[in-house]
C-alpha cells in the first residue's frame, strides 16, 4: 500500500501559511523577537518564536481560548482545502504536542491553588485529545482520531502514526500533523533545560550554544495514493517510509555517537525499500545545540559511509527556530516544498566550521539541488526519534 | 498482507484492587462498589498499599505518581509472561502506552513554583518528569527497549488505542511482540477539575441506570504483553487470549443522527468485522455518566441483533473510571472473566435508561463468560475503541 501526501497547512513565526513560510524560510529570514503574550521580564531567556501576525478564520466558529488549538486548526484549514478533503467524512485525525492545552489549562491549576486569578473552566484543556476533537468538529470527520506526545518528534510522529492507520485498513484519508504555542509553563521549563541561545541558532556551527523556541502548527493531509487518485487529488509526494524508536539511554542527553539516530534512520530506509545512497538531502533535526549536531552528523556518516558527504544537509531552525511538537511536521513540509521547487532552504548563521560536524550543511543562502529523495529526522526529550523518507511524486 | 495472529501473554495490572492478576481475579468473583476515599471524600479507585521499590531497582531521584504506577504495571506484565528484561531487548518489543493526563501532578509541582516562586527558581528536575511521554521514555529507558515507541495522549481511549497500534503491527508482519497498556494516577487537583466540571457522582456510580449522576474517578497502571501467535507457541508462552479484532472510529458533538453515526456502533462493528466473530460477553465503557452511557446503550441497542446471547456488564463500580489506562484495565478484566468463566454483575443498576432493556447481568443473575468478549473503551470528546477478545485457540 502506497502513503501520499496531498495537502499542507502551516501556522508559523515565518508565516501563517505554506507560501509565506516557505519563501521565509527560503530566504532565511530570522523569527525570533521578545516574547509578547505574557510577561518574561523575570525570565533568563526571552527571545523566541512567538506568532504575531496570526489571525483566526472566522469560519472556524469561534476561537478557542487556547493559542495551540487556534494554531493546529488554522493549519488543519489549510491542509484540508489544499487537499480538498471537507465533506470526506471518513477522514482521521492524528496530531502530536509536546504541552498540548497547558496555557490555558495553567488557569485551572492556579484555580485549583486558590488564586483569584484562576479558571476552573479550563481544566479540559489538560487531555491533548481536545485539539483533535475540535479540528474533527469543524469538517465531521468521523474517522479514527488520536492525538499521540512524543516531545520534539511529536510531529514527525503524527505523520508515522496517520501512514500506520492508513496501511492497517483504518482510514484512507488523515489529517496529521504537530502543534504547540509558548506559555510561561512550557516557557520556564524550556528555560532551565540549558538548551537555549539568547540571540540566534547557529546549527553545525563550531561557536552553536542552543536552540531558540518558536511555536505553532504544521499539518499535512496524508492520504492511500489509490483514494487520492480516484478523487483526483494533487499529490505533492510519496511517504516512502519511516522509522519511530526510543533511544533508551536518558532523558536529556542525545545517546553516544547518535545509535538512537543512526538506528531510526537505517529503519526509515528498510521500510522504504531503499539504500542509504538513494536518499539526497536531508532535512535535519539540526538545533543548534553542542550535543544535538555532532551526534546527528556522526548518526549520518555512519548510516550512509562515503555517500554522507555528497548529501546536502540543512537546519531550518536556524531562521524558524525549534517549534517544539510542530518541528517535525514543519520540517517534513519543508522536505516536500524542497522536492516540488528544487531549492533547499539555507542553515543561517553559518560562520566558523566545527572540525566535528564536517558535512555539506547548505550554509547561508538556499541552494538549487535535483532533489528525488528526502530524508527528515527529528528528536525528542526522552530520547524519542523519527524519521521520514519522501519521493517526489512526478518522479 | 497475510493476517498473523496476535496473543495475550502476560498481563500486568495495578489498580483499586490491588497488585497483580490474583487481586484482579478476586474483585471480578466478589465484586464490591468502591468506598468513599476519606482525603477526597468521595467514592474512588485509588491505589493503596503502593510501594514503588517492590517494582524497581534502579536509583530513581523523582518519579511522578503515573511514572510509578508504570513501573509497577511493566515489572509485573514481564513477570506475568515469564520474560526478562534480555528477553524483551532481544524480541525488539515495541512499547505502547496510553495517559490521558500523563505526568499531571509533576506538571502541577512545577507550576505551582513558577506562581510563587518566579521562573529563575523553579525545580529543574520536575520539568523533564512533567512530559506525557517521560513515563514510556522512563520505561524504554530502564528496560533498554530500543524499539518502537508511542506514546498516546488520546483522552480515554489511550491505552485502548496503544493496545489497537500493537495489534495492527503484530498482524500485518511488522513487529512480533509488544508491551502495550495504558495509564491515568489521580490527585487532588484532577478530582477538584474533575468536579468542577460535574462528571464525578459523590456516590457510588450507577452505570447504565436511569438515576446515575457521574462517575467514580480511579487510578490504574495495565501492561499487557502481545505477540505474534507462532513466536509464541515457539518460546513456549503461555497464552491468555486471542486478539481477534479491534475497531476505531470517532463522532462530533450535535452530529450524531443515527446509530451509524455512533462512534461506539462503528467501533464495535469494526471490531466484529475485523474478528469475524460475535461476542458472548461485554465489558461497557459505561461509567455513570448520562452522556457516555446513553450513547453507548444506543450503540449496543443498535447492534443486539448481530450479538444474540450476549451478556453484558461495566466494571466501573468496582474500579473507578480510570482514563488512559480503561481500556487495558478492561481488556485484562474480561481475560479474567473467559478464564474464570464467569461475567461480574454491573453493580447499582436498578432501572435501565431505556428500552427495551439490554442484557446487562444483575447483581443476583449468574451469566456465563462464554468464549469471546468485546470490551468498548471510549473518550468523552468522541472517540471510541471497541477490542473483540477470543479464548485461547
Amino acid at each position: 500500500m502506497r502513503i501520499v501526501v496531498t495537502g499542507m497547512g502551516v501556522v508559523s513565526p515565518a508565516g501563517c501559511s505554506v507560501a509565506s513560510f516557505w519563501k521565509s524560510v527560503c530566504e532565511g529570514r530570522s523569527c525570533f523577537r521578545a516574547i509578547s503574550r505574557f510577561p518574561v521580564s523575570d525570565f533568563q531567556f526571552t527571545r523566541a518564536g512567538e506568532i504575531t501576525d496570526f489571525q483566526w478564520p472566522s469560519d472556524l466558529g469561534p476561537a478557542p481560548e487556547d493559542w495551540a488549538s487556534r494554531f493546529v486548526m488554522a493549519a488543519a484549514r489549510e491542509a484540508v482545502h489544499d487537499a480538498a478533503l471537507a465533506g470526506m467524512q471518513g477522514t482521521g485525525v492524528v496530531l502530536a504536542t509536546n504541552f498540548g492545552g497547558v496555557g490555558a489549562a495553567s488557569d485551572f491549576m492556579a484555580w485549583a491553588l486558590g488564586r483569584k486569578d484562576g479558571n476552573g473552566g479550563t481544566f479540559p484543556e489538560l487531555s491533548f485529545q481536545i485539539a483533535a476533537d475540535r479540528v474533527a468538529q469543524v469538517w465531521n470527520f468521523r474517522g479514527p482520531r488520536l492525538v499521540i506526545s512524543l516531545s520534539c518528534a511529536s510531529g514527525a510522529s503524527a505523520i508515522a502514526q496517520a501512514a500506520d492507520l492508513i496501511r492497517a485498513g483504518r482510514a484512507r484519508s488523515v489529517i496529521a500533523g504537530g502543534y504547540d504555542a509558548l506559555s510561561p509553563f512550557a516557557w520556564a521549563g524550556l528555560s532551565v533545560l540549558r538548551t537555549m541561545s539568547r540571540d540566534a541558532v547557529r546549527p553545525f556551527d563550531l561557536r552553536r550554544d542552543g536552540t531558540i523556541f518558536s511555536e505553532g502548527a504544521g499539518v499535512l493531509a496524508v492520504e492511500e495514493m489509490e483514494f487520492a487518485r480516484a478523487r483526483g487529488a494533487h499529490i505533492y509526494a510519496e511517504l516512502l517510509g519511516y522509522g519511530m524508536n526510543n533511544n533508551a539511554f536518558h532523558m536529556t542527553a542525545p545517546a553516544k555517537e547518535g545509535a538512537g539516530t543512526a538506528a531510526v534512520m537505517r529503519a526509515a530506509l528498510r521500510d522504504a525499500g531503499i539504500g542509504p545512497s538513494d536518499i539526497d538531502h536531508i532535512n535535519a533535526h539540526g538545533t543548534g545545540t553542542k550535543s544535538n549536531d555532532v551526534t546527528e552528523t556522526q548518526a549520518i556518516k555512519a548510516v550512509f559511509g562515503e555517500h554522507a558527504r555528497r548529501i546536502p544537509i540543512t537546519s531550518i531552525k536556524s531562521s524558524l527556530g525549534h517549534m517544539m511538537g510542530a518541528a517535525g511536521s514543519v520540517e517534513a513540509i519543508a522536505s516536500l516544498l524542497t522536492l516540488r521547487d528544487g531549492i533547499i532552504p539555507p542553515t543561517i548563521n553559518y560562520e566558523h566550521p566545527d572540525p566535528e560536524c564536517d558535512l555539506d550543511y547548505v550554509t547561508n543562502t538556499a541552494r538549487k539541488a535535483d532533489v528525488r529523495l528526502v530524508l527528515s529526522n527529528s528528536a525528542g526529550i526522552g530520547g524519542c526519534n523519527t524519521a521520514l523518507i519522501f519521493k517526489g511524486a512526478w518522479r | 498482507m497475510k493476517d498473523r495472529k496476535a496473543v495475550v501473554t502476560g498481563i500486568g495490572i495495578i489498580c483499586a484492587a490491588g497488585a497483580g492478576r490474583e487481586a484482579l481475579r478476586e474483585a471480578l468473583r466478589k465484586p464490591a462498589p468502591l468506598t468513599a476515599d476519606a482525603g477526597l471524600r468521595l467514592p474512588a479507585g485509588l491505589v493503596r498499599n503502593f510501594d514503588i521499590r517492590e517494582y524497581i531497582e534502579t536509583e530513581k531521584g523523582y518519579l511522578d505518581r503515573t511514572s510509578q504506577l508504570a513501573f509497577a504495571g511493566m515489572s509485573l506484565a514481564l513477570e506475568d509472561a515469564n520474560l526478562s528484561r534480555e528477553d524483551v531487548q532481544k524480541a525488539e518489543a515495541g512499547l505502547f502506552l496510553g495517559t490521558a493526563f500523563g505526568n499531571h501532578q509533576t506538571i502541577a509541582l512545577f507550576f505551582e513554583d513558577l506562581l510563587a516562586k518566579g521562573p529563575r527558581f523553579v525545580k529543574p528536575i520536575l520539568f523533564p518528569h512533567a512530559y506525557s511521554n517521560t513515563t514510556i521514555s522512563l520505561l524504554a529507558m530502564e528496560y533498554g527497549l530500543t524499539g518502537w515507541h508511542v506514546n498516546f495522549a488520546s483522552g480515554g481511549i489511550s491505552g485502548a488505542a496503544a493496545i489497537l497500534s500493537a495489534f495492527d503491527l503484530i498482524r500485518t508482519g511488522r513487529l512480533d511482540m509488544a508491551l502495550a497498556g495504558g495509564v491515568d494516577s489521580l490527585t487532588e487537583m484532577l478530582v477538584a477539575g474533575l468536579q468542577a466540571e460535574k462528571l464525578v457522582s459523590s456516590n457510588p456510580c450507577k452505570p447504565f441506570d436511569a438515576a446515575r449522576d457521574g462517575f467514580n474517578p480511579g487510578e490504574a497502571c495495565v501492561v499487557l504483553v502481545l505477540e505474534e501467535g507462532e513466536r509464541a507457541r515457539r518460546r513456549g508462552a503461555r497464552a491468555l487470549a486471542d486478539v481477534l479484532g479491534a475497531g476505531l472510529a470517532s463522532m462530533n458533538k450535535g452530529q450524531e443522527r443515527s446509530p451509524a453515526e455512533n462512534a461506539m456502533y462503528r467501533a464495535m462493528e469494526s471490531a466484529l468485522a475485523s474478528g469475524g466473530a460475535t461476542p458472548d460477553m461485554l465489558v461497557a465503557s459505561a461509567n455513570g455518566s448520562p452522556l457516555r452511557d446513553e450513547a453507548e446503550w444506543k450503540a449496543v441497542a443498535a447492534l443486539a441483533e448481530r450479538m444474540p446471547g450476549l451478556n453484558m456488564t461495566s466494571l466501573k463500580p468496582l474500579f473507578g473510571e480510570t482514563f488512559g489506562a480503561e481500556g487495558p484495565l478492561q481488556v485484562a478484566a474480561a481475560i479474567e472473566c473467559l478464564g474464570e468463566g464467569i461475567v461480574p454483575p454491573a453493580l447499582n443498576l436498578e432501572r435501565q435508561l431505556g428500552a427495551p432493556p439490554l442484557p446487562i447481568v444483575s447483581e443476583t443473575a449468574k451469566a456465563p463468560a462464554g468464549a469471546r468478549a468485546l470490551v468498548n473503551s471510549f473518550d468523552d470528546g468522541g472517540s471510541a475503541v471497541s477490542i473483540l477478545l477470543g479464548k485461547p485457540s
